[in-house]
């Protein structure tokens, strides 16, 4: 078992420390490239939004409330970040943030504010996965519900203001997420720092229907592990609370590096339901990647 | 099957993926990088003998619009001794100058959200002798962090 564990912590770090070697190799020889390219159009408006796509490796670990017993966990992934704008229609993926692919359309737009009506399918576990709200969901079990939203994003210099409104529209479960985040960034050298603190509201459906434990389900061998059997939970709504510190630095042209720090609190609501082994009410994740901007 | 058991198996599934990712990545990678590193980093005139070199170059800043920073180092040299000044073309600004010299070295710190010109001239002319640019390029052509990248939850 031992030797188990040595393995699985050892691999991620093995990945981590070939990416690095590789991209350390690489670095000059891209250098080179750069020259050979030309600076970068200068025409662009400066306030546009970006079409762009990168890919690239990450590696993350993090720890948080768990459906098991182990709280943490790690591992390395390929991302693809990018987005495409057409006449105000766009599709973007973030993969750092953990969403999925996001349709969209950009119904305003100017200087200082952006409102975007959104359309995705792999909103919910992703992200939810991805912030340690309920981890180790396995997509087997539960279908990709339709979700329409809007957001709000505002620019006042170096700060951003985004508020976020998510409904599942196919009615597998009628949940509701609102969520409000501010954010600022800013440059030392050619570092890029960002800090975002936010907050998030959860319906009572959202949370029930992924971490609820009906009458008929109590029963299951799933809950073998609480002595005396599990009692049937039905999840109320929840808030949480999120930061993040990270930092982006330009290695060269087209490669690019960033390291993102994530605290999130999970509410009782969701830790009560006998799913959690772990009940831990903050999660926690560190990301680092190296993506390559096409 | 509990949802531990599945559990374990996705984890498996997934080291199975991350194997199989480092490899296609690095593949991917590879298919970008350039068959030979053009090294030259010089512009000088007709003569092979008078020369002005910065290094490194380019600034590289995330995104436009940012200022860009980067230590750099010229060096120059000339056939023959005489009073020769750096000047920064683009600022017009004469960085440094060197009497009876043929060859010198001078390292700043450069800030600049544009590519800068940088020529040798022999001092109080204003003819270039040898030229050098230090370019400032960037990821992102967009001066804003992108709207997708604003999440937390």
């Amino acid at each position: 078992m031992n030797n188990l564990k040595i393995k699985k912590s050892l691999i991620p770090c093995l990945n981590l420390a070939v990416i690095i070697l590789a991209g350390a190799s690489f670095s000059s020889t891209c250098f080179a490239n750069d020259i050979t390219h030309s600076v970068r159009s200068d025409t662009e408006q400066a306030g546009s939004t970006e079409n762009y796509l990168e890919l690239g490796i990450m590696y993350a670990e993090g720890s948080g409330p768990s459906f098991s017993d182990e709280g943490n966990w790690d591992g390395t992934l390929l991302i693809i970040n990018g987005s495409y704008n057409w006449n105000g229609l766009f599709v973007e993926n973030y993969s750092e943030s953990g969403n999925g692919i996001v349709f969209g359309y950009n119904a305003l737009n100017n200087d200082n504010w952006s409102l975007d009506l959104t359309v995705t399918t792999e909103w919910w576990q992703k992200n939810f996965d991805n912030n340690g709200r309920y981890p180790g969901i396995n997509n087997q079990y539960y279908s990709e519900p339709l979700t329409v939203g809007g957001r709000l994003t505002g620019y006042l210099g170096n700060n951003a203001v985004q508020f976020s409104v998510n409904q599942d529209a196919t009615g597998d479960h009628n949940g509701t997420t609102i969520s409000a985040l501010i954010g600022r960034s800013w440059q030392v050298r050619n570092w890029n720092f960002h800090g975002i603190v936010g907050v998030e509201y959860a319906s009572a459906k959202l949370n029930d229907y992924y971490v609820g434990v009906s009458e008929a389900r109590v029963a299951s061998p799933r809950f073998d592990f609480i002595e005396g059997g599990a009692s049937a939970y039905e999840a109320g709504d929840s808030v949480s609370f999120s930061t993040e510190f990270g930092v982006t630095y330009p290695l060269t042209q087209d490669w690019v590096f960033r390291a993102t720090g994530r605290v999130v609190t999970i509410a009782d609501e969701i830790t009560d339901s006998p799913y959690y082994v772990i009940k831990d009410s903050v999660a926690t994740s560190f990301r680092t990647s190296l993506t390559y901007v096409f | 099957m509990t949802l531990i058991q599945q559990d374990k198996k996705t984890r498996v599934e997934i080291n199975l993926i991350t194997r199989l990712a480092i490899p296609i990545f690095l593949l991917i990678v590879c298919w970008f990088i350039p068959v030979s590193a053009k090294a030259e980093t010089t512009k000088s005139n007709s003569s092979q003998l008078v020369q002005l070199k910065v290094t490194p170059k380019p600034c590289v800043a995330l995104r436009k619009g940012q200022k860009c920073y980067l230590e750099v180092t010229f060096s120059w040299q000339h056939p023959q001794v005489s009073n020769y000044c750096l000047v920064n073309i683009t600022t017009n600004k004469t960085m440094r100058c060197w009497k009876q010299q043929a060859k010198g070295e001078f390292s700043f710190d450069f800030q600049s959200r544009q590519s800068n010109n940088f020529a040798l001239r022999i001092q109080e002319s204003t003819t270039d002798i040898a030229q050098a640019t230090i370019p400032v390029a960037w990821v992102y052509k967009s001066s804003k962090r992108a709207k997708s990248t604003w999440r937390l939850f």
